[in-house]
């Protein structure tokens, strides 16, 4: 078992990152356009993402300084990467996404507005 | 008494079943991205939790596999403006 102060840390860490995942939830319900629900979404899953790896560094960090073990290591390396994959995919789909976003407002800004049938 | 890691596990996987729900009845291919690129990550976590929980690390390099899998397919989809129209 890890340390009280390291366990207290870890459900301090682990609450926030759930909570903060609920919020990006609620962002891709109730935001009317694209824009707005990709920025809250991406932005609140980043946060609970983050704590949550770093409540699973804590984990393993504490486990590792009181018992050793070369697993622990592991398991900071493969979280350290897996880190690293999310960072990198959402932030290429958040750019990707915006951009596309933009052409689309662009073509429809270059539409002549609907004329009303005289008839 | 409740393991913590197995209920972080619960809630996130409640999350992303209720993520993958919401982007079903979507019709804009950018609102179907963004819900994907949010359920991958809520995936990620909830087997990142699972395998405290279960004290294994195949869950975990599992998901890393699928994970960059489920991001390659996304950001060709994301490139390749037609490729998600049936």
């Amino acid at each position: 078992m890890s340390s009280l102060l390291a366990d207290w840390g870890i459900w301090a860490l682990l609450f926030t990152g759930t909570v903060f995942c609920g919020f990006g939830l609620m962002g891709l319900l109730i935001f009317p356009d694209t824009m707005s629900r990709m920025f809250t979404a991406f932005r609140a899953t980043a946060i609970g993402l983050g704590a949550v790896i770093l409540a699973v560094l804590l984990y393993g960090f504490s486990l590792f300084m009181n018992n050793g073990g070369v697993q622990y290591l592991a398991l900071i390396l493969h979280t350290l990467l897996l880190g690293g994959v999310l960072a990198a995919g959402t932030w290429g789909m958040y750019r990707i996404i915006r951009e596309r976003i933009r052409l689309e407002q662009q073509v429809n800004s270059c539409r002549p507005p609907a004329v009303p049938d005289p008839d | 008494m409740i393991d913590t890691w197995l209920f972080t596990a619960l809630v996130l996987g409640v999350l992303a079943l209720f993520v993958i729900l919401r982007s079903i009845p979507v019709r804009s291919p950018a609102d179907r991205l963004v819900a994907g690129t949010v359920a991958v990550t809520l995936v990620a976590m909830t087997a990142l939790t699972l395998s405290i929980a279960y004290g294994t690390l195949i869950i975990l390099d599992l998901v890393i596999v699928v994970a960059l899998i489920g991001f390659i397919i996304m950001l060709w989809i994301a490139k390749h403006p037609g490729a998600d129209r049936s």
